[in-house]
């Protein structure tokens, strides 16, 4: 399946995409487009788009929407969207400690790849890495 | 180091309601973003700078305004630096500010106790509002790096004179000086 969202991608639309690849669709492939019409037309599902239905709904930010959307209870992927809430939102909501250093991360990483997919590439490892980090915390 | 790209935004709003006016420059402020000119909005381009005036651009629209919103590298290095020396004047003022109600809170709790009965230790209750106003700057310094892009040289001046008052304060507690006691017997 095709999923869209809009360039140059942070933190709630790169960690959808590993969200995406690695817990709801295997065969992802990702497309950039600025606005939902975009999206259409490229023939995809838009995600973290102003007015989408996998966006920011009653304060919560796009990963957040997916994991209910799509029913997921994994404990280590609701921490890391508390993680992924206060970096986006910046409301402390969660006060997650890790949030500031992952928003610095990804930050830092869009500053030196100027390619979104090889941005994506780069940050599912990332989140890789916090998924199996907290599933330990949790075992 | 590649010189730093910046994000600006411009925009106009109906004169009325205020209230979206004053709505949008509360935003651009909390962002940390620099007015230059009166003309323009700037801050340091990122993936996350740049959304943040996507979605406000969209929002100025969405009330009736225009927004414009560009990516631009400066023509000369001394024109960053003068930004940039800007930023960082502003974050400073804001340090500054910290500093002085940490400072300001922690001489008024102390004076007051030397105000009252010599013998009299200052009340708990005296101290732990005092501490947890302290424990706010605290935060509020958290929220002041985020917008501070440049690390300004008030950071760790502000950060210093919060942490103090607050060790002043709790040593000053009776449970915190107990607690001091035993951890010095356990050394």
């Amino acid at each position: 399946m095709l999923w869209v969202t809009r360039p140059h991608p942070h933190i709630d639309r790169t960690a959808c995409a590993w969200l995406i690849r690695r817990f709801i669709d295997p065969g992802a492939t990702f497309a950039f487009a600025p606005d939902p019409e975009g999206a259409r037309a490229l023939g995809g599902t838009p995600f973290d788009m102003r007015g989408v239905e996998l966006g920011h709904h009653e304060g919560r930010c796009s990963f957040e929407t997916i994991l209910h959307t799509h029913g997921l209870t994994d404990p280590a992927l609701h921490e890391i969207a508390a993680m992924v809430h206060d970096a986006d939102l910046d409301d402390e909501r969660f006060r997650s400690p890790e949030a500031p250093g992952l928003d610095a991360i990804v930050r830092g990483l869009g500053l030196v790849i100027e390619d979104d997919h090889e941005l994506l590439a780069l940050t599912d490892r990332v989140y890789d890495g916090l998924y199996a980090w907290v599933r330990r915390t949790l075992q | 180091m590649a010189p730093p790209r910046w994000v600006l935004l411009s925009s106009r709003l109906p004169r009325e309601p205020s209230r979206l006016r004053l709505g949008v420059w509360r935003r651009l402020k909390r962002l940390g973003a620099l007015l230059l000119h009166d003309a323009v909005w700037v801050l340091p381009a990122d993936a996350k700078t740049r959304e943040a005036f996507e979605w406000l651009a969209e929002e100025i629209e969405e009330q009736g305004g225009t927004a414009f919103v560009w990516e631009a590298l400066g023509l000369s290095t001394e024109q960053d630096r003068v930004v940039v020396e800007q930023f960082r004047r502003e974050a400073d003022a804001r340090y500054g500010g910290i500093a002085a109600s940490a400072q300001a809170i922690r001489d008024a709790t102390l004076r007051g106790r030397r105000r009252g009965a010599r013998t009299s230790p200052p009340a708990p209750v005296t101290l732990t509002h005092a501490v947890r106003q302290l424990r706010g700057l605290d935060r509020a310094l958290r929220l002041e790096r985020r917008r501070d892009y440049f690390r300004a040289a008030g950071r760790a001046a502000a950060a210093a004179v919060v942490t103090s008052a607050i060790a002043d304060l709790e040593g000053r507690r009776p449970a915190a000086r107990g607690a001091g006691r035993a951890h010095a017997l356990g050394d």
